[in-house]
């Protein structure tokens, strides 16, 4: 299923290698494969009865956590296959790392599915018959894994930041007027490059500083 | 083991009716005791549980809105998913039941590459229903020819369109078809989902493997094994009369056949059945949604008085004459 | 074959366990973020609610009083004959299915009991064993549950975990509302002294000083002054509106959110302005000062002695007719409920606007009709001059509140508002809104921070939906008519949909109606430069 959101997985030109490495060329050729064990993989961590739902329907606002996770696993696997540098993942690491921030996994819960793709990739070149490929490039494959996982530790722990931050901030925007009245919040005049919309950043006086 | 003891429980049923048939002394019993009390528990049952829904209050009207309200002249409203009258209520619940208005609702949307959305229908479900329950009751009328003698023209004219397309012989219906199809269906979905299987209880594959059996047997008399329909419908006429007499001959599938309907009468006033008579009185679907326009009266409305504008000003008699608000109470 | 050992390792059970609905247990524990502080002993006392005391979900033993088993059984009891929706819905269900992938909370969760049909079944099971014969005759095998202690552990844990939006309503063949049955769940939990404290504390304050917050009539009148100056000083325009003021032809009732907290006051000046350009005798009140109702997350008795005082206050001001401003909830109360509850109010005369002279029929009983019905009438009759491009800088779409959609209908009037007042509209896809729309999570009392991960989760199908205005057409602002939206919708946009930020629909009304003898007025109401967007355009 591919992922509109997310530009094609560009090759990336610091790819040190000239052209694919023979790992990669083999994973190419069974790319819905791999894609496909390896959202397997992500969903396992939730009940059974969710598992069908979360997979079946792709519809993006009926299912959300289905639809946002099948399309990143996908972008994320096409990165994987060009050889991409795991740093322009982000986007879609994000979009999958800021949703299993919210659901009570816990980060390893949360974040397993970065390292099943070891897992996924033994799998699916055991299937082809190629798993001397990993010989070759086993090395490409781990340091690709780790880079990723530790992009999602980073996400993982900036998402449940930002939900301390909603949590104070909401605390303040209840009373906001009360506060401000009794010179209580200070504004942030540095709205340069802020959203003209979004919530004011507030601090409460003798507050914990943001 | 929710659909093992569902399936053993009908199991069990078609057994004894089967074992039963070949038994003179509980022929009797099945072709004769076992209708009338099934007949009679389900008149006497739905009717209890009628009664028993009426009885309770509707204190409130809470319409679930599913269109515009009807308000500024200008602004076109939903008369029949937001109906402003009784009227449009009752056209609000008779699409309700003869199209499955709220199933049909499903929509599910495609995020297309470019982030061009596409809605598709999701109507699996709606048509899936549909077909077992106009199947269902076609199937229900046509039985009617075998109660009555001569055959009323409606029912003829039904039977000769459910048999339209002249296939087999004897014609095989249609109907039988939507009524095995449609049952195959909402046996699957609950079997395959993962999510319908942990919520599905028993209670909600019994009638499903009940009227399954129901069905089989029926075609299996019409199409395979085939039965006397003289004697059979001599039965029919004689209960109809009151004047019963066991039918000769008939063979076992058919005790199993009338046995699997009279459970299923005997079983419908106690079961999850009784949304055929329960929709009627839902409260969100058969209300109108007037209710700044005319006032709702619930009969035990309780006599509560919150805390009064006297008590407050008390409270706050100083505060508000130092702010300068006026005051009842100087 | 040598990764073998460290893949059984990486294998250990992180699948959540295969357990049978029946099996009530809840680790609290475990799930922290995803249920709120049960209420204070002091908040019950005031209110008179049974079993006052301190306590904990993790705690072992809640301190459930004694002879709590026919507490809820006779209780159970009395509401199957007090409420045929109850026993209706107890009887009919068929566990079609059809509810279950609509209820944000399960969408974003997966947790399969917050499917709809689930939830009611948790109910349903008790039901069954203690009144109907067949459910007591079959016991578990009936789908019949035994009430116990983790009966209502987990009641208390998935009837507060239900937003009461009635979206699953929609798509019940027989209209079940799991609204109605989260209603008398709770109501069953609060015999027992169930409660959670972001609901009892609201109820206790509202009760006594006539809203949420517990604020005070003299320091109602300071904020709304305070509030005034800042709104001159943007506009040069002095409202000055009137409080308690018997006489006057009509009375506003607000929620309390409109004059303290962010955004909610830039809608306050909105409805300011608006009455202040139409010169309306249009009066406060500083004892009817919350429209917000919080007993409809308590019990039946509760809404109707919250909102008692609003009819009182009109009688007692002696006014003509009500507008109600922006608020979800409270609408359900004031359309569904008020009449019944609180009326006959002959005492008061049917709508009609002093300004064009348009008589609101659909509410000659209730007396009472919504601002933005109200405000589109008069746009409509040409009365307000606009300039929408004092929104150019917004890119807006409207999030349809739960309950004025599926308790009322209230879908084209805000819509007619926010296009007279906006060049730049854009509707969220059509499955998200309108009588599908996506609740915000934090409605019912769940709109604490201690539930910040549930509402996070349950959020994300709303999240989703602007996300994909956003990136689709620019869209920043999220306009909406309900209070509890606008405090909540405010986190849940900054996690899911970044840089999009909340607005009322009379906010924007604000920004673009042109008052006599204002300032030339280079900001929005927010203070926001008008020309903020283009000049990023250009940069």
């Amino acid at each position: 299923m591919p992922a509109p959101r997310y530009p094609r997985a560009q090759s990336s030109r610091r790819t040190p290698e000239p052209g694919l490495r023979a790992l990669l060329a083999v994973l190419a050729d069974h790319r819905e494969r791999l894609v496909e064990s390896w959202l397997d993989a992500a969903m396992a961590s939730y009940p059974a009865e969710a598992q069908g739902f979360f997979l079946k329907s792709t519809d993006p606002f009926r299912n959300p956590v289905g639809a946002t996770i099948a399309g990143a696993i996908g972008a994320l696997a096409d990165g994987f296959l060009a050889g991409a540098d795991p740093a322009s993942l982000r986007g879609p690491l994000d979009d999958i790392v800021r949703i299993r921030a919210v659901q009570g996994l816990g980060p390893a819960a949360a974040l397993r599915f970065v390292f099943e793709l070891k897992q996924v990739v033994r799998t699916v070149l055991a299937e082809a018959g190629c798993s001397e490929k990993l010989a070759q490039d086993g090395v490409f494959l781990e340091s690709w894994v780790d880079a990723l996982g530790l992009a999602s530790f980073e996400l993982y722990a900036a998402a449940r930041e930002r939900i301390w931050e909603i949590r104070n901030r909401d605390v303040t925007a209840r009373t906001y007027s009360l506060l401000k009245r009794a010179g209580a919040v200070e504004e942030d005049d540095d709205s340069c490059g802020r959203p003209v919309t979004g919530r004011r950043p507030v601090h409460v006086k003798g507050g914990r500083e943001e | 083991m929710r659909i093992v003891l569902a399936l053993v429980a009908v199991g069990v049923l078609a057994g004894i009716a089967w074992a039963g048939g070949q038994s003179p002394a509980m022929q009797a019993f099945l072709a004769i005791v076992a209708p009338y009390v099934a007949i009679a528990v389900f008149v006497v049952g739905i009717g209890a549980r009628v009664i028993g829904w009426a009885r309770s209050a509707v204190p409130f009207r809470i319409p679930t809105t599913c269109g515009q309200e009807r308000s500024l002249s200008f602004i076109r409203f939903s008369p029949l998913d937001n109906p402003s009258s009784s009227l449009g209520a009752v056209g609000r619940m008779a699409l309700e039941v003869l199209t499955f208005r709220s199933l049909f609702r499903n929509t599910r949307a495609e995020l297309k590459p470019g982030g061009r959305l596409v809605y598709s229908s999701d109507k699996w479900l709606w048509a899936g229903a549909l077909l077992f329950h106009y199947s269902f009751l076609a199937v229900f009328l046509r039985h009617y020819r075998f109660f009555v003698e001569p055959v009323p023209k409606v029912i003829a004219v039904l039977q000769g369109l459910d048999g339209f397309f002249q296939v087999g012989v004897p014609v095989f219906f249609l109907t039988s078809f939507g009524l095995i199809a449609g049952l195959g269906y909402l046996l699957a979905r609950r079997l395959v989902d993962a999510r319908m299987r942990y919520l599905s209880l028993p209670a909600d594959y019994f009638p499903l493997f009940l009227l399954l059996g129901i069905a089989l047997t029926g075609i299996g008399m019409r199409h395979l094994w085939k039965v006397d329909i003289v004697r059979v419908k001599e039965l029919a006429i004689g209960l109809v009369n009151f004047h019963p007499a066991v039918p000769q001959g008939v063979g076992p599938l058919f005790y199993v056949h009338l046995f699997l309907v009279s459970a299923l009468l005997a079983y419908f006033p106690f079961s999850k059945l009784v949304h055929m008579a329960g929709v009627f009185l839902s409260p969100t679907r058969n209300l109108a949604n007037n209710n700044r326009a005319v006032r709702h009266l619930n009969p035990w409305n309780p006599p509560i008085v919150g805390h009064t504008y006297a008590e407050w000003e008390e409270e706050f008699h100083d505060k508000m004459k130092a702010a300068g608000l006026p005051l009842d109470r100087e | 074959m040598g990764h073998k050992t460290e893949e059984q390792l990486l294998q250990i059970d992180y699948a959540p366990p295969k357990r049978d609905w029946t099996d009530p247990s809840v680790d609290f524990e475990a799930r922290k973020g995803t249920w709120s502080y049960p209420g204070k002993a002091k908040n019950l006392q005031y209110m008179g609610f049974p079993n006052p005391r301190d306590w904990s979900p993790t705690d072992a033993d809640w301190q459930l009083p004694e002879g709590w088993e026919k507490i809820i059984h006779d209780g159970f009891k009395e509401r199957l004959e007090k409420y045929r929706s109850l026993k209706v819905f107890m009887d009919i269900c068929v566990r079609c299915g059809a509810c279950a992938d609509k209820c944000h909370f399960y969408i974003g969760s997966g947790d399969p009991k917050n499917m709809p049909v689930l939830r009611a079944e948790l109910l349903r099971s008790i039901y069954r064993q203690d009144f109907t014969t067949t459910g007591k005759l079959l016991g578990a095998l009936g789908g019949s549950r035994k009430l116990t202690p983790e009966v209502l552990k987990e009641w208390f844990y998935y009837f507060f975990q239900c937003t009461e939006c009635r979206r699953c309503s929609v798509f019940c063949p027989y209209g079940i509302d799991t609204a109605e049955i989260t209603m008398l769940a709770r109501e069953l939990l609060n015999l027992v002294g169930l409660n959670i404290n972001w609901v009892m504390e609201p109820v206790a304050n509202c009760h006594r000083t006539g809203n949420h917050l517990g604020i005070e009539p003299h320091t109602f009148k300071d904020n709304i002054d305070f509030l005034m100056d800042e709104l001159a000083d943007i506009t040069g325009v002095r409202c000055e509106p009137s409080i308690n003021r018997k006489g006057a032809e009509i009375l506003f009732v607000i929620p309390s959110a409109d004059y303290f907290a962010d955004p909610g006051i830039y809608t306050f000046m909105g409805y300011m302005l608006l009455f202040k350009y139409l010169d309306l005798d249009i009066t406060l009140s500083a004892y009817a000062s919350e429209g917000g109702n919080f007993g409809l997350f308590t019990s039946h008795d509760t809404i109707k002695k919250l909102n008692y005082k609003v009819y009182h206050e009109a009688k007692r001001l002696g006014v003509k007719w009500l507008i109600g401003g922006e608020c979800g909830h409270m609408w359900r109360v004031l359309h569904q409920y008020m009449n019944t509850m609180n009326g006959p109010v002959d005492f008061l005369e049917v709508p009609k606007s002093p300004i064009t002279g348009t008589v609101f029929d659909n509410a000659r009983s209730a007396k009472i009709i919504h601002i933005c019905e109200f405000t589109a009438d008069l746009i409509k009759n040409g009365k307000l001059k606009l300039d929408p491009s004092r929104n150019d800088h917004r890119r807006v779409t409207f999030h349809d509140s739960c309950n004025p959609a599926r308790a009322m209908g209230l879908f084209e009037e805000p819509r007619y508002v926010l296009k007279a007042a906006c060049n730049h509209f854009f509707e969220m896809p059509e499955n998200t809104i309108r009588e599908q729309t996506f609740c915000c999570a934090g409605g019912a009392g769940l709109g604490n921070d201690e539930n910040m991960e549930m509402r996070l989760r349950g959020g994300l199908p709303r999240g989703s939906a602007v996300r994909y205005v956003r990136d689709k057409h620019g869209v920043n602002t999220l306009s909406c008519v309900c209070a509890i939206d606008r405090a909540t919708l405010s986190g849940l946009c900054e996690y899911w949909a970044p840089e999009v930020g909340v607005s009322g629909v009379h906010e924007l009304l604000g920004n673009a109606l042109v008052m006599p003898g204002e300032n030339e007025r280079p900001t929005d109401l927010r203070g926001t430069p008008i020309a903020a967007r283009e000049g990023a355009d250009h940069a």
